[in-house]
Protein backbone atom coordinates (compact mmCIF):
# COMPACT_ATOMS: atom_id res chain seq x y z
CA UNK A 1 0.00 0.00 0.00
CA UNK A 2 1.28 3.20 -0.89
CA UNK A 3 1.13 6.79 -0.26
CA UNK A 4 -0.54 7.90 -2.51
CA UNK A 5 -2.92 4.60 -2.73
CA UNK A 6 -3.58 5.07 0.73
CA UNK A 7 -4.63 9.12 0.56
CA UNK A 8 -6.87 8.34 -2.62
CA UNK A 9 -8.70 6.03 -0.44
CA UNK A 10 -9.03 8.51 2.01
CA UNK A 11 -10.29 10.84 -0.25
CA UNK A 12 -12.64 8.49 -1.93
CA UNK A 13 -14.20 7.54 1.59
CA UNK A 14 -14.67 10.87 2.44
CA UNK A 15 -16.41 11.78 -0.59
CA UNK A 16 -19.12 9.27 -0.47
CA UNK A 17 -19.18 9.88 3.34
CA UNK A 18 -20.54 13.35 2.64
CA UNK A 19 -22.90 11.73 -0.24
CA UNK A 20 -24.38 9.86 2.24
CA UNK A 21 -24.91 12.72 4.81
CA UNK A 22 -26.74 13.79 2.39
CA UNK A 23 -29.06 11.73 1.54
CA UNK A 24 -30.12 11.20 4.96
CA UNK A 25 -30.04 15.24 5.42
CA UNK A 26 -32.54 15.54 2.07
CA UNK A 27 -34.70 12.28 3.88
CA UNK A 28 -34.62 14.52 7.48
CA UNK A 29 -35.87 17.52 5.90
CA UNK A 30 -38.40 15.73 3.71
CA UNK A 31 -39.74 14.18 6.32
CA UNK A 32 -39.92 16.85 8.66
CA UNK A 33 -41.53 18.52 5.77
CA UNK A 34 -44.23 15.77 5.99
CA UNK A 35 -44.48 16.13 9.74
CA UNK A 36 -44.75 19.83 10.11
CA UNK A 37 -47.76 19.98 7.55
CA UNK A 38 -49.27 16.86 9.00
CA UNK A 39 -49.54 18.24 12.67
CA UNK A 40 -50.45 22.14 11.22
CA UNK A 41 -53.90 20.37 9.24
CA UNK A 42 -53.96 18.87 12.20
CA UNK A 43 -53.80 21.38 14.91
CA UNK A 44 -55.38 24.07 12.75
CA UNK A 45 -58.15 22.33 11.52
CA UNK A 46 -59.38 21.25 14.61
CA UNK A 47 -60.37 24.56 16.38
CA UNK A 48 -62.39 24.93 13.74
CA UNK A 49 -64.06 21.71 13.71
CA UNK A 50 -66.14 22.65 16.57
CA UNK A 51 -68.56 24.89 15.02
CA UNK A 52 -70.29 21.88 13.81
CA UNK A 53 -73.66 23.77 14.23
CA UNK A 54 -73.04 26.17 11.05
CA UNK A 55 -71.34 23.52 9.10
CA UNK A 56 -74.84 20.96 10.22
CA UNK A 57 -76.86 23.94 9.11
CA UNK A 58 -75.06 24.35 5.51
CA UNK A 59 -73.63 20.67 4.58
CA UNK A 60 -76.98 19.10 3.81
CA UNK A 61 -78.09 21.46 1.58
CA UNK A 62 -75.29 22.04 -0.34
CA UNK A 63 -75.51 25.23 -1.99
CA UNK A 64 -71.37 25.75 -2.95
CA UNK A 65 -72.02 22.76 -5.18
CA UNK A 66 -75.00 24.47 -6.98
CA UNK A 67 -73.88 27.57 -7.81
CA UNK A 68 -70.44 27.73 -9.87
CA UNK A 69 -67.78 30.51 -8.89
CA UNK A 70 -68.12 34.00 -10.24
CA UNK A 71 -66.01 35.90 -12.76
CA UNK A 72 -62.64 36.23 -11.03
CA UNK A 73 -62.75 40.27 -11.41
CA UNK A 74 -65.54 40.23 -9.34
CA UNK A 75 -63.54 38.40 -6.72
CA UNK A 76 -60.78 40.72 -6.94
CA UNK A 77 -62.71 44.16 -6.85
CA UNK A 78 -64.33 42.73 -2.83
CA UNK A 79 -61.61 41.99 0.30
CA UNK A 80 -62.85 38.69 1.26
CA UNK A 81 -61.64 37.47 4.78
CA UNK A 82 -61.68 34.05 4.77
CA UNK A 83 -62.72 33.06 8.56
CA UNK A 84 -62.92 29.00 7.87
CA UNK A 85 -61.86 26.32 5.52
CA UNK A 86 -63.58 22.93 6.43
CA UNK A 87 -62.48 19.51 4.74
CA UNK A 88 -65.61 19.55 2.32
CA UNK A 89 -64.26 22.55 0.83
CA UNK A 90 -66.96 24.54 1.74
CA UNK A 91 -65.75 27.91 1.75
CA UNK A 92 -67.87 30.38 4.85
CA UNK A 93 -67.29 33.76 4.38
CA UNK A 94 -67.55 36.16 7.22
CA UNK A 95 -67.69 38.94 4.62
CA UNK A 96 -65.93 42.06 5.39
CA UNK A 97 -66.59 43.74 2.14
CA UNK A 98 -64.84 47.26 1.29
CA UNK A 99 -66.67 49.25 -1.04
CA UNK A 100 -65.07 49.35 -4.49
CA UNK A 101 -62.90 52.03 -5.34
CA UNK A 102 -64.16 52.06 -8.97
CA UNK A 103 -67.44 54.01 -8.38
CA UNK A 104 -70.46 52.99 -10.50
CA UNK A 105 -72.16 55.87 -11.15
CA UNK A 106 -75.71 54.44 -11.39
CA UNK A 107 -78.07 54.26 -14.07
CA UNK A 108 -81.29 54.35 -12.44
CA UNK A 109 -82.00 58.25 -11.37
CA UNK A 110 -83.08 58.27 -7.68
CA UNK A 111 -86.51 58.11 -7.78
CA UNK A 112 -87.11 57.97 -4.08
CA UNK A 113 -84.80 59.97 -1.27
CA UNK A 114 -82.61 57.80 0.89
CA UNK A 115 -84.41 58.77 3.90
CA UNK A 116 -87.81 57.60 2.71
CA UNK A 117 -86.32 54.35 1.44
CA UNK A 118 -84.78 53.70 5.10
CA UNK A 119 -88.15 53.51 6.82
CA UNK A 120 -90.08 50.72 5.50
CA UNK A 121 -86.97 48.84 5.47
CA UNK A 122 -86.56 48.72 9.75
CA UNK A 123 -88.93 46.10 10.83
CA UNK A 124 -90.18 45.95 13.81
CA UNK A 125 -88.87 43.15 16.41
CA UNK A 126 -92.03 41.09 16.54
CA UNK A 127 -92.92 41.53 12.88
CA UNK A 128 -91.65 38.79 10.53
CA UNK A 129 -88.84 39.88 8.53
CA UNK A 130 -90.18 39.99 4.80
CA UNK A 131 -87.63 40.99 1.75
CA UNK A 132 -88.95 44.22 0.43
CA UNK A 133 -87.87 43.72 -2.91
CA UNK A 134 -89.29 46.71 -4.44
CA UNK A 135 -88.47 49.29 -2.45
CA UNK A 136 -84.62 48.33 -1.51
CA UNK A 137 -84.20 47.90 -5.38
CA UNK A 138 -84.51 51.55 -5.61
CA UNK A 139 -81.21 52.07 -3.59
CA UNK A 140 -78.39 53.26 -5.57
CA UNK A 141 -75.69 50.73 -6.00
CA UNK A 142 -73.44 52.55 -3.53
CA UNK A 143 -75.99 53.04 0.02
CA UNK A 144 -76.54 49.22 -1.05
CA UNK A 145 -73.32 48.26 -0.90
CA UNK A 146 -73.27 49.99 2.21
CA UNK A 147 -75.54 48.76 4.12
CA UNK A 148 -74.41 45.50 3.04
CA UNK A 149 -71.19 45.79 4.52
CA UNK A 150 -72.66 47.31 7.55
CA UNK A 151 -74.98 44.76 7.94
CA UNK A 152 -74.14 42.01 5.89
CA UNK A 153 -77.74 39.60 5.54
CA UNK A 154 -79.83 37.74 2.66
CA UNK A 155 -81.97 41.04 2.38
CA UNK A 156 -78.96 43.26 1.68
CA UNK A 157 -77.37 40.75 -0.53
CA UNK A 158 -80.69 39.52 -2.11
CA UNK A 159 -81.19 43.59 -3.07
CA UNK A 160 -77.74 43.77 -4.59
CA UNK A 161 -78.14 40.66 -7.07
CA UNK A 162 -81.81 42.25 -7.93
CA UNK A 163 -79.85 45.90 -8.27
CA UNK A 164 -77.13 44.27 -10.29
CA UNK A 165 -79.55 42.49 -12.71
CA UNK A 166 -81.95 45.26 -12.99
CA UNK A 167 -78.35 47.18 -14.33
CA UNK A 168 -77.50 44.56 -16.74
CA UNK A 169 -74.32 43.69 -14.45
CA UNK A 170 -74.92 39.77 -14.48
CA UNK A 171 -71.84 38.80 -13.33
CA UNK A 172 -72.34 40.67 -10.14
CA UNK A 173 -75.70 39.31 -9.99
CA UNK A 174 -74.91 35.89 -10.04
CA UNK A 175 -71.61 36.83 -7.01
CA UNK A 176 -74.94 38.53 -4.81
CA UNK A 177 -77.04 35.71 -5.61
CA UNK A 178 -74.86 33.08 -4.51
CA UNK A 179 -73.76 35.09 -1.10
CA UNK A 180 -77.99 35.78 -0.65
CA UNK A 181 -78.80 31.57 -1.08
CA UNK A 182 -75.53 31.19 1.45
CA UNK A 183 -77.91 32.95 4.27
CA UNK A 184 -80.77 31.39 3.43
CA UNK A 185 -80.25 28.30 1.40
CA UNK A 186 -83.80 27.30 1.09
CA UNK A 187 -85.18 30.45 -0.61
CA UNK A 188 -85.66 30.58 -4.47
CA UNK A 189 -85.29 34.32 -4.75
CA UNK A 190 -81.51 34.05 -5.16
CA UNK A 191 -82.02 31.40 -7.83
CA UNK A 192 -84.14 33.35 -9.80
CA UNK A 193 -82.00 35.99 -9.80
CA UNK A 194 -78.99 33.91 -10.62
CA UNK A 195 -80.66 31.59 -13.00
CA UNK A 196 -82.18 34.75 -15.07
CA UNK A 197 -78.78 36.03 -15.28
CA UNK A 198 -77.47 32.93 -16.86
CA UNK A 199 -80.25 33.59 -19.00
CA UNK A 200 -78.59 36.76 -20.15
CA UNK A 201 -75.21 35.46 -20.36
CA UNK A 202 -76.75 33.18 -22.79
CA UNK A 203 -76.05 30.17 -20.46
CA UNK A 204 -79.53 28.76 -20.77
CA UNK A 205 -78.28 25.26 -19.88
CA UNK A 206 -76.65 26.52 -16.56
CA UNK A 207 -79.74 28.18 -16.05
CA UNK A 208 -81.60 25.12 -16.39
CA UNK A 209 -79.56 22.78 -14.08
CA UNK A 210 -79.84 25.25 -11.24
CA UNK A 211 -83.36 25.35 -10.92
CA UNK A 212 -83.28 21.35 -11.38
CA UNK A 213 -80.80 21.38 -8.49
CA UNK A 214 -83.11 23.60 -6.64
CA UNK A 215 -85.83 21.87 -7.31
CA UNK A 216 -83.88 18.03 -5.99
CA UNK A 217 -83.83 20.06 -2.69
CA UNK A 218 -87.24 22.06 -2.36
CA UNK A 219 -89.92 21.84 -3.93
CA UNK A 220 -91.22 25.80 -5.21
CA UNK A 221 -94.02 25.96 -7.45
CA UNK A 222 -92.47 29.35 -8.64
CA UNK A 223 -89.22 27.61 -9.18
CA UNK A 224 -91.11 24.78 -11.27
CA UNK A 225 -92.72 27.63 -13.01
CA UNK A 226 -89.77 29.25 -14.36
CA UNK A 227 -87.83 25.48 -14.90
CA UNK A 228 -90.92 25.30 -17.10
CA UNK A 229 -90.61 28.34 -18.80
CA UNK A 230 -87.34 28.06 -19.55
CA UNK A 231 -87.81 25.48 -21.49
CA UNK A 232 -86.17 22.72 -19.12
CA UNK A 233 -87.57 18.98 -18.97
CA UNK A 234 -87.99 16.86 -16.23
CA UNK B 1 2.10 -8.18 18.56
CA UNK B 2 -0.16 -7.27 15.70
CA UNK B 3 1.53 -8.85 12.51
CA UNK B 4 -0.51 -8.06 9.60
CA UNK B 5 2.23 -8.38 7.30
CA UNK B 6 1.87 -12.16 8.17
CA UNK B 7 -1.52 -12.37 8.63
CA UNK B 8 -2.78 -10.87 5.53
CA UNK B 9 -0.69 -13.44 4.00
CA UNK B 10 -3.39 -16.65 5.02
CA UNK B 11 -6.32 -14.55 2.75
CA UNK B 12 -4.43 -15.06 -0.20
CA UNK B 13 -7.10 -16.29 -3.00
CA UNK B 14 -5.04 -19.86 -3.03
CA UNK B 15 -6.88 -22.74 -2.39
CA UNK B 16 -5.38 -24.83 0.58
CA UNK B 17 -6.09 -28.29 0.86
CA UNK B 18 -5.13 -28.43 4.33
CA UNK B 19 -7.62 -25.96 5.12
CA UNK B 20 -11.31 -26.62 4.88
CA UNK B 21 -13.76 -24.04 6.05
CA UNK B 22 -17.15 -25.96 6.82
CA UNK B 23 -19.38 -23.37 5.87
CA UNK B 24 -23.55 -24.59 5.49
CA UNK B 25 -23.47 -24.57 1.58
CA UNK B 26 -19.83 -26.56 1.68
CA UNK B 27 -21.26 -28.89 3.93
CA UNK B 28 -24.38 -29.39 1.95
CA UNK B 29 -22.82 -29.57 -1.58
CA UNK B 30 -20.09 -32.12 -0.09
CA UNK B 31 -22.65 -34.46 1.09
CA UNK B 32 -25.08 -34.64 -1.72
CA UNK B 33 -21.50 -34.89 -3.99
CA UNK B 34 -20.45 -37.80 -2.22
CA UNK B 35 -23.68 -39.44 -1.88
CA UNK B 36 -24.55 -39.48 -5.56
CA UNK B 37 -21.00 -40.60 -6.48
CA UNK B 38 -21.49 -43.48 -4.03
CA UNK B 39 -24.98 -44.52 -4.56
CA UNK B 40 -24.08 -43.96 -8.62
CA UNK B 41 -27.90 -42.97 -9.42
CA UNK B 42 -27.13 -40.40 -12.34
CA UNK B 43 -23.97 -40.23 -14.57
CA UNK B 44 -23.95 -36.51 -14.27
CA UNK B 45 -23.89 -34.42 -11.14
CA UNK B 46 -23.63 -30.69 -11.80
CA UNK B 47 -22.36 -28.17 -9.34
CA UNK B 48 -23.41 -24.69 -10.13
CA UNK B 49 -22.68 -21.66 -7.91
CA UNK B 50 -21.14 -17.80 -8.58
CA UNK B 51 -17.62 -17.42 -9.26
CA UNK B 52 -15.90 -17.44 -5.76
CA UNK B 53 -18.18 -19.18 -3.50
CA UNK B 54 -15.65 -22.20 -3.42
CA UNK B 55 -17.22 -25.04 -5.84
CA UNK B 56 -13.35 -25.61 -7.29
CA UNK B 57 -12.40 -25.98 -3.77
CA UNK B 58 -14.83 -28.38 -2.85
CA UNK B 59 -14.70 -30.27 -6.05
CA UNK B 60 -10.76 -30.56 -5.39
CA UNK B 61 -11.19 -31.65 -1.74
CA UNK B 62 -13.80 -34.56 -2.42
CA UNK B 63 -11.50 -35.84 -5.73
CA UNK B 64 -8.79 -36.18 -3.01
CA UNK B 65 -10.93 -37.91 -0.80
CA UNK B 66 -11.88 -40.56 -3.39
CA UNK B 67 -8.43 -41.09 -4.59
CA UNK B 68 -7.69 -43.20 -1.92
CA UNK B 69 -10.76 -45.37 -3.09
CA UNK B 70 -10.97 -45.72 -6.57
CA UNK B 71 -9.29 -44.03 -9.78
CA UNK B 72 -10.66 -39.93 -9.56
CA UNK B 73 -9.64 -37.89 -12.08
CA UNK B 74 -9.27 -34.19 -11.75
CA UNK B 75 -9.73 -31.57 -14.63
CA UNK B 76 -9.21 -28.27 -13.77
CA UNK B 77 -8.76 -26.46 -16.94
CA UNK B 78 -11.28 -27.15 -19.85
CA UNK B 79 -10.16 -29.13 -22.59
CA UNK B 80 -9.99 -28.22 -25.97
CA UNK B 81 -10.42 -31.13 -28.41
CA UNK B 82 -13.03 -33.86 -27.68
CA UNK B 83 -9.75 -35.96 -28.26
CA UNK B 84 -7.99 -34.07 -25.01
CA UNK B 85 -10.49 -35.91 -23.02
CA UNK B 86 -9.72 -39.36 -24.04
CA UNK B 87 -5.95 -38.45 -24.04
CA UNK B 88 -5.79 -37.32 -20.34
CA UNK B 89 -8.37 -40.39 -19.51
CA UNK B 90 -5.65 -42.70 -21.42
CA UNK B 91 -2.38 -41.26 -19.70
CA UNK B 92 -4.75 -41.71 -15.79
CA UNK B 93 -4.84 -45.44 -16.34
CA UNK B 94 -1.57 -45.50 -17.82
CA UNK B 95 -2.33 -45.97 -21.41
CA UNK B 96 -0.66 -44.91 -24.13
CA UNK B 97 -2.64 -42.16 -26.17
CA UNK B 98 -1.90 -43.23 -30.01
CA UNK B 99 -2.80 -40.34 -32.21
CA UNK B 100 -3.02 -42.03 -35.52
CA UNK B 101 -6.00 -44.32 -34.15
CA UNK B 102 -9.11 -42.74 -35.19
CA UNK B 103 -12.07 -41.35 -32.82
CA UNK B 104 -14.33 -43.65 -32.32
CA UNK B 105 -11.67 -46.86 -32.00
CA UNK B 106 -10.14 -44.74 -29.34
CA UNK B 107 -13.02 -44.52 -27.83
CA UNK B 108 -13.70 -48.10 -28.19
CA UNK B 109 -10.42 -48.99 -26.91
CA UNK B 110 -10.97 -46.86 -24.07
CA UNK B 111 -14.33 -48.19 -22.83
CA UNK B 112 -12.95 -51.78 -22.92
CA UNK B 113 -10.11 -50.76 -20.59
CA UNK B 114 -12.66 -49.03 -17.95
CA UNK B 115 -14.86 -51.07 -18.10
CA UNK B 116 -13.88 -53.57 -14.80
CA UNK B 117 -14.04 -50.61 -12.49
CA UNK B 118 -16.25 -46.99 -12.21
CA UNK B 119 -14.70 -43.86 -11.88
CA UNK B 120 -15.73 -39.98 -11.47
CA UNK B 121 -13.90 -37.38 -13.18
CA UNK B 122 -14.28 -34.06 -12.18
CA UNK B 123 -14.67 -31.09 -14.29
CA UNK B 124 -14.08 -27.18 -13.16
CA UNK B 125 -15.43 -24.07 -15.28
CA UNK B 126 -17.20 -26.75 -17.44
CA UNK B 127 -19.14 -23.68 -18.34
CA UNK B 128 -16.11 -23.10 -21.13
CA UNK B 129 -16.67 -26.59 -22.55
CA UNK B 130 -18.74 -26.95 -26.41
CA UNK B 131 -21.41 -28.26 -27.69
CA UNK B 132 -19.32 -31.45 -28.85
CA UNK B 133 -17.49 -31.94 -25.67
CA UNK B 134 -20.71 -32.11 -23.77
CA UNK B 135 -21.86 -34.72 -26.03
CA UNK B 136 -19.14 -37.05 -25.70
CA UNK B 137 -19.43 -36.19 -21.29
CA UNK B 138 -22.92 -37.35 -22.43
CA UNK B 139 -22.36 -40.45 -24.21
CA UNK B 140 -19.35 -41.74 -22.08
CA UNK B 141 -21.75 -40.78 -19.21
CA UNK B 142 -24.31 -43.01 -20.46
CA UNK B 143 -22.06 -46.01 -20.53
CA UNK B 144 -22.41 -46.24 -17.34
CA UNK B 145 -18.78 -46.57 -16.96
CA UNK B 146 -17.60 -43.15 -16.13
CA UNK B 147 -19.55 -40.71 -13.96
CA UNK B 148 -18.70 -37.11 -14.17
CA UNK B 149 -19.04 -34.42 -11.40
CA UNK B 150 -18.94 -31.05 -13.22
CA UNK B 151 -18.31 -27.48 -11.76
CA UNK B 152 -19.80 -24.42 -13.22
CA UNK B 153 -21.35 -21.07 -12.89
CA UNK B 154 -24.41 -20.28 -12.39
CA UNK B 155 -25.52 -18.15 -14.92
CA UNK B 156 -23.95 -20.19 -17.70
CA UNK B 157 -24.86 -23.46 -15.82
CA UNK B 158 -28.11 -22.70 -15.63
CA UNK B 159 -28.47 -21.53 -19.62
CA UNK B 160 -26.80 -25.51 -20.37
CA UNK B 161 -28.56 -27.76 -18.08
CA UNK B 162 -31.64 -26.07 -19.90
CA UNK B 163 -31.02 -28.05 -23.23
CA UNK B 164 -32.73 -30.77 -24.80
CA UNK B 165 -29.76 -33.03 -24.28
CA UNK B 166 -29.54 -32.11 -20.28
CA UNK B 167 -32.85 -31.36 -19.31
CA UNK B 168 -34.09 -35.10 -20.13
CA UNK B 169 -31.35 -37.15 -18.78
CA UNK B 170 -30.87 -38.16 -15.18
CA UNK B 171 -28.70 -35.58 -13.24
CA UNK B 172 -28.05 -34.47 -9.93
CA UNK B 173 -27.82 -30.46 -9.83
CA UNK B 174 -26.43 -28.89 -6.56
CA UNK B 175 -26.27 -25.49 -6.24
CA UNK B 176 -23.73 -23.68 -4.19
CA UNK B 177 -25.26 -20.84 -1.74
CA UNK B 178 -23.03 -17.90 -0.17
CA UNK B 179 -21.48 -17.51 3.27
CA UNK B 180 -23.92 -16.45 6.00
CA UNK B 181 -22.75 -13.30 8.09
CA UNK B 182 -22.11 -15.18 11.32
CA UNK B 183 -19.92 -18.20 8.72
CA UNK B 184 -17.75 -15.22 8.03
CA UNK B 185 -16.83 -14.19 11.03
CA UNK B 186 -16.02 -17.78 12.27
CA UNK B 187 -14.04 -17.97 8.97
CA UNK B 188 -12.33 -14.79 9.59
CA UNK B 189 -11.67 -15.93 13.63
CA UNK B 190 -10.47 -19.19 12.81
CA UNK B 191 -8.03 -18.51 10.06
CA UNK B 192 -6.10 -15.83 12.45
CA UNK B 193 -6.42 -18.18 15.61
CA UNK B 194 -5.04 -20.91 13.94
CA UNK B 195 -1.80 -19.37 13.09
CA UNK B 196 -1.86 -17.27 16.34
CA UNK B 197 -2.79 -13.79 15.30
CA UNK B 198 -5.49 -13.87 18.36
CA UNK B 199 -5.04 -10.21 18.76
CA UNK B 200 -6.05 -9.18 15.52
CA UNK B 201 -9.23 -11.57 15.29
CA UNK B 202 -9.63 -9.54 18.80
CA UNK B 203 -9.96 -6.79 16.70
CA UNK B 204 -13.22 -8.25 14.10
CA UNK B 205 -16.09 -7.95 15.88
CA UNK B 206 -19.75 -9.73 14.53
CA UNK B 207 -20.62 -6.15 13.25
CA UNK B 208 -17.44 -5.84 11.52
CA UNK B 209 -18.30 -9.32 9.92
CA UNK B 210 -21.76 -8.31 9.08
CA UNK B 211 -20.70 -5.63 7.01
CA UNK B 212 -17.91 -7.21 5.27
CA UNK B 213 -20.40 -10.01 4.35
CA UNK B 214 -22.97 -7.40 3.05
CA UNK B 215 -19.81 -5.80 1.11
CA UNK B 216 -18.74 -8.89 -0.39
CA UNK B 217 -22.16 -10.29 -0.81
CA UNK B 218 -21.30 -13.85 0.84
CA UNK B 219 -19.17 -14.66 -1.75
CA UNK B 220 -16.21 -16.81 -0.08
CA UNK B 221 -13.45 -15.24 -2.56
CA UNK B 222 -14.08 -11.56 -2.34
CA UNK B 223 -14.39 -11.79 1.55
CA UNK B 224 -11.14 -12.78 1.61
CA UNK B 225 -10.00 -10.22 -0.98
CA UNK B 226 -11.32 -7.86 1.02
CA UNK B 227 -10.16 -9.26 4.04
CA UNK B 228 -6.42 -8.89 2.80
CA UNK B 229 -6.99 -5.40 1.52
CA UNK B 230 -8.08 -4.72 5.30
CA UNK B 231 -5.68 -5.92 6.47
CA UNK B 232 -2.50 -4.17 4.26
CA UNK B 233 -4.88 -0.79 4.91
CA UNK B 234 -4.24 -1.35 9.02
CA UNK B 235 -0.93 -2.76 8.53
CA UNK B 236 -0.13 0.80 6.18
CA UNK B 237 -1.92 2.61 9.18
CA UNK B 238 0.68 0.56 11.65
CA UNK B 239 3.79 1.58 10.04
CA UNK B 240 2.72 5.30 9.09
CA UNK B 241 1.62 6.00 12.69
CA UNK B 242 -2.15 6.28 11.97
CA UNK B 243 -3.80 6.30 15.30
CA UNK B 244 -7.26 6.96 13.23
CA UNK B 245 -6.74 3.72 11.12
CA UNK B 246 -4.91 1.69 14.07
CA UNK B 247 -8.47 -0.19 14.75
CA UNK B 248 -11.38 -1.43 12.51
CA UNK B 249 -13.76 1.07 11.78
CA UNK B 250 -16.59 1.50 9.32
CA UNK B 251 -13.93 3.66 6.92
CA UNK B 252 -11.91 1.28 7.08
CA UNK B 253 -13.97 -0.90 5.93
CA UNK B 254 -15.68 1.27 3.60
CA UNK B 255 -11.88 2.18 2.08
CA UNK B 256 -11.32 -1.51 1.87
CA UNK B 257 -14.72 -2.12 0.20
CA UNK B 258 -13.48 1.00 -2.49
CA UNK B 259 -10.02 -0.79 -2.84
CA UNK B 260 -11.89 -4.05 -4.12
CA UNK B 261 -14.60 -2.98 -6.24
CA UNK B 262 -17.38 -3.73 -3.65
CA UNK B 263 -18.58 -0.09 -3.80
CA UNK B 264 -18.06 2.96 -5.68
CA UNK B 265 -17.93 6.47 -5.00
Amino acid sequence: MTDRAFEELQRRCKRLNSRRLMKWFLIFVLLAGVAVSTVFNFYIDKPIKKEVSIKKIIKPIKPKTVLPKIKKNIQKSIKKKIVKKDRYDTIVLKPTIVIPEIKIQPKVKKIVPKQEIKKPVIIPKEQKPTVDIKVISLKDEQSLLKDNQEHESFKSTLSLAKYYYEHSKYGKSIYFAKKANHYKPSSFKPWKYYAKSKIEQNKKSEAIEAIKQYLSYFDSDEAVKMFQEIGGKK
Amino acid sequence: MRDFEEAKRLFVDVIDAKFYFDSTSAEVSRYKIENAIKERYAPLIFLIGDPGVGKSYILRLISGELEKQKLSIFIDHPFFDKRDLLKILYEAKGLEFDKTINFNALKEKLLEEYRDDKHTIFIDEAQLLNEEQFELIRILGDTKIFQFVLSMHKEEGCEILEKKHFKSRTKVVIEYGRLHHSEVYRYIQSTLLMRDHNEIALMFSKKDAMKITKYCQGNFRTVKKFVFTLLSLLEYAKKNGLKKYSDINSCLLQMSALEIGAIHD
